[in-house]
């Protein structure tokens, strides 16, 4: 949803930081005319953090601490970060009917590389795409993540379609907290260890 | 022969949906292999039901109010399954039926709210309020559905549009055994109808001198066309283009005789929808179109070709 402009300018803030996309464009032109210094940030990929930490430290005048956090998190895309544990296959569901998976390129697809994991459908160039649920069963991945506060099993589990794939029979669910998992932030490092200690056996 | 003709491609377009998929299952395997009975077959079956379904309400909707351009979705149906969808996902409802069964308690509302605006003027149901109150009733559920997920915190409520738009990734023997047993019941009161649907082309006052009970009948006829297309609905969201083209690519080799169009609207809706589906699975795989823009892309091109047709005579 686009931002209320006139709600954000009533605040007068010193800096307003949005999103790169679409409705927030025109929000943030309208908000630039207002006089508000407004800025557009691209954070979809682990390695848009350090550009955005650098962004922000040199529009608040902290380019010291943001370039130390910003080194940090450039190491987040780094393959000797950690040593990777043998290979597990996954597939991340985002929605059951239709079913929604995460593809090539997304920050899932990049936590899962980095957490030595291989995504089932790394071979779909989209962020996410919707597939037939017999593809997913014929590419068998050993592990369904779906991003969840709760570790209990999502409703689609119970449903007999989704039970032809050998992991929702056997239960082999990666349950991903939306707070660390769902976006690129700081705690991304902890998103790629966590995601490892899942893995583990 | 033009129902041979007719059976054959039901036949072909079933057998087809089976046995093409986005997964390589060699033929020798297709009668051992689990996504071919666990997935592609309750589907193939799902979809021609569902097509068939809303072919023959789509026939039946036209004939009650006397208008080409009815569509079993014009009557407030997908506004209200929409609404209990997006309803059901806001407020947390789980459960593998969950939206299946609150899209199907939405359409069931919009039904009710639609056929009482029908007989706001009295007691005859009059089909051209039936139509602008179907229309009313879907812009008004449609509306709150937006607002529902302008303000609601859930990530998950996008997708029930997606849902919405029509697919069968949600097929199952199960769905496949709950149509089976809901169907033959509103099919059957809408075959039964066949000549008295006759006689409305006549016009109402001609079809009662004819010896036609007019408001049982229309009553009976939208009753019937809309417990089919919730129940589709419910099961697969809204898919276009069916009801509305295929009722006229029957008329077109079967005439104007209800007691044959209709069964023809069946075939032919379901195996049009098991051939739409096969294209859905199998063009862009391993991704997946919805089913929807699928029907849309065949059915589009088919009304512009009758539009012509009539546009000529």
């Amino acid at each position: 949803m686009p931002p209320n402009v006139e709600a954000v300018a009533a605040r007068t803030p010193d800096l307003v930081v949005l999103y790169n996309a679409g409705p927030n464009v025109t929000a943030a032109q309208q908000l630039e005319r207002l006089g508000i210094r407004t800025v557009l940030i691209d954070l979809n990929r682990l390695e848009d953090l350090g550009p955005a930490a650098r962004t922000l430290g040199r529009l608040t005048g902290l380019e010291q601490r943001a370039e130390s956090l910003a080194r940090v998190m450039d190491g987040f895309t780094s393959t000797n970060l950690h040593q990777p544990p043998p290979s597990s296959t996954i597939a991340f569901v985002v929605w059951d009917n239709p079913p929604i998976i995460i593809g090539h390129g997304s920050y899932l697809d990049e936590l899962a590389t980095q957490a030595g994991a291989r995504n089932v459908f790394g071979d779909i160039t989209a962020p996410s795409a919707q597939v037939a649920l017999e593809t997913i069963v014929a590419r068998d991945p050993q592990w369904i993540a779906v991003l969840s506060d709760s570790a209990a099993p999502p409703a689609f589990a119970k449903r007999r379609e989704w039970r032809a794939v050998p992991a929702v029979r056997e239960g082999h669910f990666l349950f991903l907290k939306g707070s660390l998992f769902g976006r690129p932030g700081p705690r991304s490092g902890d998103a790629i260890r966590q995601f490892r200690a899942l893995l583990a056996p | 022969m033009k129902w041979t003709v007719l059976g054959l491609l039901a036949v072909l377009a079933l057998l087809g949906s089976v046995m093409l998929g986005p997964a390589a299952v060699p033929l020798t395997q297709l009668a051992h292999s689990d996504i071919v009975w666990n997935l592609r077959a309750p589907r193939a079956v799902l979809a021609f039901l569902v097509g068939g379904s809303l072919g023959v309400a789509g026939a039946g909707l036209q004939a009650l109010v006397r208008n080409p351009l009815a569509d079993p979705f014009l009557l407030g149906l997908s506004g209200g399954a929409g609404l209990g969808a997006v309803s059901a996902i806001a407020l947390h409802v789980s459960g593998p039926w969950a939206l299946p069964i609150a899209a199907f308690a939405g359409a069931l509302a919009a039904l009710g709210l639609v056929y009482r605006l029908g007989l706001i003027g009295g007691a005859a149901l009059d089909p051209r309020i039936l139509l602008l109150g179907g229309v009313a009733i879907g812009a008004f559920a449609a509306a709150i559905t937006t607002a529902i997920v302008a303000l609601a915190d859930a990530a998950e409520l996008r997708n029930a549009f997606l849902w919405l738009w029509g697919g069968l990734s949600g097929a199952s023997w199960d769905a496949v055994l709950l149509v089976a047993l809901y169907a033959p019941i509103p099919l059957a009161v809408l075959l039964a109808a066949a000549r008295p649907l006759d006689l409305l082309a006549l016009g109402e006052e001609s079809a009662g001198y004819l010896g036609a009970d007019v408001e049982a009948v229309k009553r009976r006829v939208y009753l019937a066309a809309s417990l089919l297309t919730a129940a589709a609905v419910a099961v697969s969201g809204v898919i276009g283009f069916v009801g509305l083209v295929v009722p006229h690519i029957a008329r077109l080799t079967w005439g104007h005789r209800h007691r044959a169009l209709l069964p023809a609207a069946f075939l032919g809706g379901g195996a049009l929808l098991a051939f739409a589906d096969t294209l859905a699975r199998t063009v862009v795989a391993p991704r997946e179109l919805p089913v929807g823009v699928v029907t849309a892309l065949i059915g589009v091109p088919v009304f512009a070709f009758l539009l012509r047709r009539w546009t000529v005579a």
